[in-house]
């Protein structure tokens, strides 16, 4: 595919930028100025394959196209004269010159871009793309994210549209409730109903608040929607703000993604000039004004009170319910708090109505929902999968198994609320009722994979550490159970545990879970919990042997090198503290005393030649 | 440590600069006798000119065996290098290169002087030039582009010689390493400007300011013989001094490579990143753990110093 | 038996090069001679030659001489090709000892920095350009607290996007500025105390002039993060408790995620994410900011 009115999609998103992707802008652009007209060169969203980022995708005027992945600038370079037909006619005669001077000058300049290319059709990519559904990640690395008149070829604000002209809101609440849909956050409470709880609170001032504090470490769908789609959850926001009678919608937006708050607000003024929100919608008096707030950083302010206290200016702490949110929130008034992943299905059911949406997935949950697949995995990234699939599906065939060939021993899914579901449970269906039995929570989608070099006492204390240290501390039992179950913890990874230490975790934790006012005291257990209940045999190791199976907790573990050494002296360079002497071509020996376990000899060693050993 | 290297190295420059004074100087005075000279006819009677020429004129099949035998040559260095990964098979080839192509045919098959053929025989059509010669011109270059630099490892006599003297190699500092390379290229362009020259200028540099074909030779110039000899000794301890700051021909071989597919490299997939084959390396060929192929000259002294060939990987 | 090999091989290495000297001395020694013979013989010939035109009976003491020139010329020839040849053979049995010994000493020991220094240039991944760091107080506390308040009201409400708007600017919460607002507006001293211990995001000391978060998410940690902050801690030497180097140049924050999960481990300088990193390479990356002097 070569000619004119080719589109060049550059994936700027945040991890596309950290990938790499402004340099690829930059080259691609030097290099369709170059060639006048005949590009149109847009920045794009993620399409949420970040493993093969920064992400460049060609598109001709014949709607074909072409997916370039882990592009360099000089691989962008060769893209853009691959595709583009120059308009001018200078650039044509120097294109052709320096590809005739390419062939003398050094052979590795013309990047050869087979390697580069991602064939939907094929492999890997094909696995990857081929078991998701793509609902709400629809436009996402297709449209320019800055750009109004993208979303609006792409039936964007028609949903909106057909509810202020033919919808009233009783009708629309009734598509949302047909279609099953539940709240992406976390719990799962049906939208519909809440909407309707909403709707049914008397009159006055109303608000509608786009929870996207996404705090959970290991999650990042919201951030990729925000970056990638804002129109889209301006639309969800609005439409909910009709279906229940608001006047006044918020964005609540870590300050950990300043793309994606960027980007938010350059959505809501580009659809305020254009008069599709606010006073200036011709023939409805649907009065609706748009803000966006940016959170301060605390995990709590995910939780629905405590996202409206912070927003009040106070300490984010929870308060006990009832009155819920829907009966007394922001200002004391009936405020209705959604997921950014709930808000973005909305537009889509609109549209479509709620038929297509509830024949995807199981019996309780509907549609579709985003994983962020991160950890050792080989295609990691964001996937949008229909509701059902199993842990396994996701894991091999989508994930395309574990990296390095190594074992897979267990998915963390949820975050701290969440908990481990070891392999031998990966036949578990993505459903909110089958997660829950197994002791984790679907949670707002974060799935990190763990292989066998993943030590799950480490892993609980993790989480325990970051439940700890974010606990607003309202609560006695989630403020000092935490601590005393992170103490517990820290004491078994230093091979100092006690015994009757693991009957306390799980008392405390119990105490915790039942004690806590809000969902983070109530979940904080899980990831303690579910790890004792299908690893108890590495708890034992931790406590009984004092050794760690995965070979992890560094106060147990010992580096040591194997015949394998061939001398390289890689390890030697690396070692911070010089416990590793420098001999070329003589077998490598590490200085127990001086070695601190930064694992960076390990790290650096090609031959595979430095164990790690837990005696 | 680093005084000697740059003592070692102010010597390196100060024996270029002699090199070219004395060119210079050689140049302004060096007249032909031979044309001034009486010829047979002229003096009569049953006089014959002795044989003055070396080496001897040969028998044009032997001629043509040579070059076979430098084609052959560079098929083992490539096969040696590339296949084989192996120094001390560049080192046997070395030894019997510098023994035939140097000491046996006394370096008289010359790529390096045939430059100046090639180009006298490109501007004057009058000029005939032994089919022999264009061949031994262009064999190497042919080689080097598909392959790169085959023939300056093992194959020609002059690096050969410098080869097997490297005893101590210390790293030259990349920005001298340029600069001083840039010799190559005037005193290239110096040749063929000389050699297209008429009569009284007209000269063959190449040939006349060969430091080592003296002891090819086993007779030439004294000044040469002992700016040979102090090539020699700085070549002790610089990799090949001549063959990376004089050598005319080694640009044009430099130019072809980088069409070269092929050539000397660090194996990308079983690399370590332990940087040791750049330190053993002495002519700077590698760079940033990636082999700089125009300028590698083919010893195979990397695959030598890999661990993963080394004594250790050997005993698994 | 390997000593005394190596003994031998050593004395050969001497003989050699002793010999090497010998050789180039006595061909110096000869050319030198045959260089101060040669004008002599030349004028004995010249001065034969005058005489025989003045008396035809000298001829034969021409042909003599030129006779004896020419042995004589034939004599060091091959005096000096048999020289020449032990020159060679003394040569080449020089070097071939020394490398040998070279070998036997075994390989090279390269001091190490070098090698270090080799390796130091970041191999990969995208170069950091960062904008200057903001001035801080060109503007006075006074009206600069004034606008922000302008800006977002003087309820209790606006605490946060206040307090946002000073640590935007300062870098951190100033005492004075805090003043400044609790004076303008009803948000109380307590409510600032609460709010800026209560959230992460806020600091009350000021911190380096760039800001390394080093991403502690759960991808990030099976990733490796805690090897990467200590790696940055123990190269910027930090010391424990504190979060800052001496030089106020670094300030190494752990947070909890920036949502880069597939690009596991990542750090964030300033805002610019770099992911896929070991802890050698976050200090690469670092370094590539630092080499600006730190005034």
């Amino acid at each position: 595919m070569k000619g004119k009115g080719v589109e060049i999609r550059i994936g700027l998103g945040s991890c596309g930028i950290a990938g790499g992707a402004e340099a690829v802008r930059a080259a691609i652009e030097q290099e369709a100025r170059q060639a006048g007209a005949g590009a149109v060169v847009k920045a794009v969203g993620c399409n949420g394959m970040c493993h093969r980022e920064p992400l460049v995708e060609v598109a001709g005027s014949d709607g074909g196209t072409v997916l370039y992945g882990n592009v360099t600038a000089e691989a962008a370079r060769s893209i853009v004269r691959r595709h583009v037909r120059p308009g001018a006619v200078q650039a044509r005669l120097r294109w052709a010159a320096e590809r005739v001077a390419g062939l003398f000058g050094n052979g590795g300049a013309r990047a050869r871009l087979a390697g580069y290319r991602v064939d939907r059709g094929s492999g890997g990519a094909a696995s990857y793309l081929g078991k998701q559904q793509r609902i709400v990640l629809e436009n996402c690395g297709e449209i320019d994210p800055e750009s109004i008149d993208d979303y609006l070829a792409r039936e964007g604000y028609q949903a909106l549209d057909k509810c202020l002209r033919q919808l009233k809101p009783a009708e629309l609440i009734q598509i949302i409730t047909d279609s099953g849909l539940r709240g992406r956050g976390g719990a799962g409470f049906g939208t519909g109903l809440k909407w309707d709880l909403a709707r049914r609170q008397p009159e006055g001032d109303k608000y509608v608040i786009c929870n996207g504090d996404e705090g959970d470490p290991g999650a990042f769908m919201d951030r990729l929607v925000l970056e990638s789609d804002p129109h889209r959850v301006v639309e969800g926001l609005a439409i909910a703000a009709y279906a229940i009678g608001a006047a006044e919608g918020i964005f609540y937006i870590r300050a950990e993604y300043p793309l994606a708050v960027r980007r938010i607000r350059e959505a809501v003024r580009q659809a305020e000039e254009r008069g599709l929100l606010g006073r200036g919608i011709p023939g409805s008096d649907f009065p609706l004004r748009l803000e966006v707030r940016e959170g301060a950083g605390a995990f709590v302010c995910g939780e629905e009170t405590a996202l409206i206290r912070s927003l009040e200016g106070e300490r984010g702490t929870p308060r006990l319910r009832p009155p819920y949110p829907i009966q007394r929130g922001y200002r004391g008034r009936p405020t209705l708090v959604n997921n950014v992943e709930t808000l973005a299905c909305v537009p889509w059911i609109v549209r479509r109505g709620a038929g297509p949406f509830a024949a995807l997935g199981t019996e309780k949950s509907k549609g579709t929902k985003v994983f962020a697949l991160a950890g050792k995995i080989n295609r990691g990234g964001l996937v949008e999968v229909p509701m059902g699939i199993t842990i396994r599906e996701v894991v091999e065939d989508i994930g395309g198994g574990i990296k390095d060939g190594r074992k897979f021993k267990a998915v963390q899914l949820g975050g701290p609320s969440g908990g481990c579901i070891p392999a031998r449970l990966a036949g578990t269906p993505i459903d909110y009722e089958a997660l829950a039995s197994t002791g984790a929570i679907m949670g707002s989608g974060g799935l990190v994979v763990l292989d066998d070099s993943d030590c799950m006492v480490d892993l609980a204390r993790f989480f325990l550490r970051f439940t700890q240290s974010e606990s607003c501390g309202k609560c006695t039992f989630c403020r000092i159970g935490t601590k005393r179950m992170l103490e517990i913890l820290e004491r078994l990874c230093a091979g100092q545990g006690r015994s009757g230490d693991l009957e306390n975790l799980e008392l405390l934790a119990g105490h915790a879970g039942r004690g806590s006012l809000c969902g983070l005291g109530q979940t904080a257990p899980n990831p303690v919990l579910t790890t004792l209940r299908y690893f108890p045999e590495e708890y034992k190791a931790h406590l009984l042997e004092k050794r760690c199976p995965a070979g992890r907790c560094t106060a147990l573990i010992r580096y040591q090198v194997t015949a394998g050494c061939t001398g390289c002296t890689s390890c030697a360079q690396v070692c911070p503290v010089k416990a590793i002497a420098y001999r070329p071509y003589e077998r490598h020996e590490i200085d127990q005393d001086l070695c601190t376990r930064c694992d960076m000899c390990r790290q650096a060693c090609q031959e595979q030649a430095i164990e790690v050993v837990s005696p | 440590m680093k005084s000697r290297a740059s003592t070692l190295l102010a010597a390196a420059a100060g024996l270029i600069l002699l090199f070219a004074v004395n060119a210079a100087g050689q140049a302004m005075q060096y007249e032909r006798p031979v044309q001034a000279a009486p010829q047979e006819e002229g003096i009569g009677g049953s006089y014959k000119t002795p044989a003055v020429q070396k080496p001897q004129p040969r028998s044009y099949w032997l001629e043509v065996l040579d070059v076979v035998l430098m084609a052959v040559a560079m098929g083992i260095s490539v096969w040696v290098v590339l296949r084989r990964r192996s120094r001390k098979w560049v080192l046997a080839l070395t030894v019997a290169c510098l023994g035939y192509f140097g000491f046996y045919r006394e370096g008289c098959i010359c790529p390096i002087g045939s430059i100046q053929n090639v180009s006298v025989a490109l501007t004057d059509p009058g000029y005939a030039i032994p089919i022999v010669v264009t061949a031994v011109f262009f064999l190497p270059l042919l080689v080097a582009l598909f392959f790169g630099r085959a023939f300056c490892g093992g194959v020609c006599p002059l690096g050969a010689l410098q080869e097997l003297v490297l005893l101590k190699p210390l790293r030259v500092p990349r920005r001298l390493d340029r600069a001083l390379g840039l010799l190559r290229y005037a005193y290239l362009g110096g040749a063929v400007w000389l050699a297209l020259q008429p009569f009284p200028v007209h000269d063959f540099i190449i040939c006349r300011f060969d430091p080592f074909v003296g002891f090819f030779r086993m007779a030439g110039f004294a000044h040469m013989l002992y700016i040979g000899a102090a090539f020699l000794v700085l070549g002790i301890f610089v990799g090949r001094p001549y063959c990376r700051f004089l050598c005319p021909y080694g640009v044009l071989l430099e130019w072809v490579t980088r069409l070269a597919g092929r050539g000397v490299s660090i194996t990308p997939d079983k690399e370590l990143d332990c940087g040791l084959c750049q330190e053993s390396c002495p002519y700077g060929a590698i760079e940033k753990m990636r082999v700089v192929r125009p300028k590698c000259l083919y010893c195979a002294r990397c695959f030598e110093s890999c661990p993963r060939e080394g004594p250790l990987a050997r005993k698994r | 038996m390997n000593q005394t090999l190596h003994q031998r091989v050593r004395w050969a290495a001497w003989i050699a090069a002793a010999a090497v000297a010998v050789c180039v001395l006595l061909l110096t020694i000869s050319y030198a001679a045959a260089r101060l013979q040669a004008p002599r013989d030349e004028k004995t010939v010249a001065e034969l030659k005058r005489k025989v035109r003045e008396d035809a009976s000298f001829a034969p003491r021409i042909e003599a001489e030129h006779k004896r020139i020419t042995a004589a010329l034939q004599q060091r020839r091959k005096r000096d090709d048999v020289i020449a040849i032990v020159l060679l053979l003394a040569a080449s049995l020089f070097v071939a000892a020394a490398k040998w010994l070279a070998a036997c000493g075994g390989r090279r020991q390269l001091p190490m920095d070098r090698l270090v220094q080799l390796k130091a240039a970041p191999r990969q991944g995208p170069a950091l350009t960062l904008p200057a760091a903001p001035g801080g107080a060109e503007e006075p506390h006074q009206a600069f607290v004034e606008r922000i308040v302008e800006q977002h009201g003087r309820s209790r409400e606006a605490a946060i996007p206040i307090l946002q708007a000073i640590q935007a600017h300062y870098r951190y919460l100033p005492d004075e500025a805090l003043k400044l607002v609790c004076e303008l507006t009803e948000i109380t001293p307590a409510q600032i105390a609460g709010s800026s211990s209560f959230y992460s995001q806020f600091r009350r000391s000021p911190r380096g002039r760039h800001v390394v978060r080093v991403c502690h998410g759960t991808a990030c940690h099976v990733a490796g993060a805690r090897l990467i902050t200590d790696e940055l801690r123990r190269r910027l030497e930090i010391p424990g408790g504190a979060d800052t180097d001496a030089q106020r140049l670094f300030t190494v924050d752990e947070v909890a995620c920036v949502g880069c999960c597939s690009l596991a481990p990542v750090i964030m300088v300033d805002g610019q994410t770099v992911g896929k990193l070991t802890p050698t390479g976050a200090c690469d990356a670092l370094d590539g900011i630092r080499s600006p002097s730190p005034a």
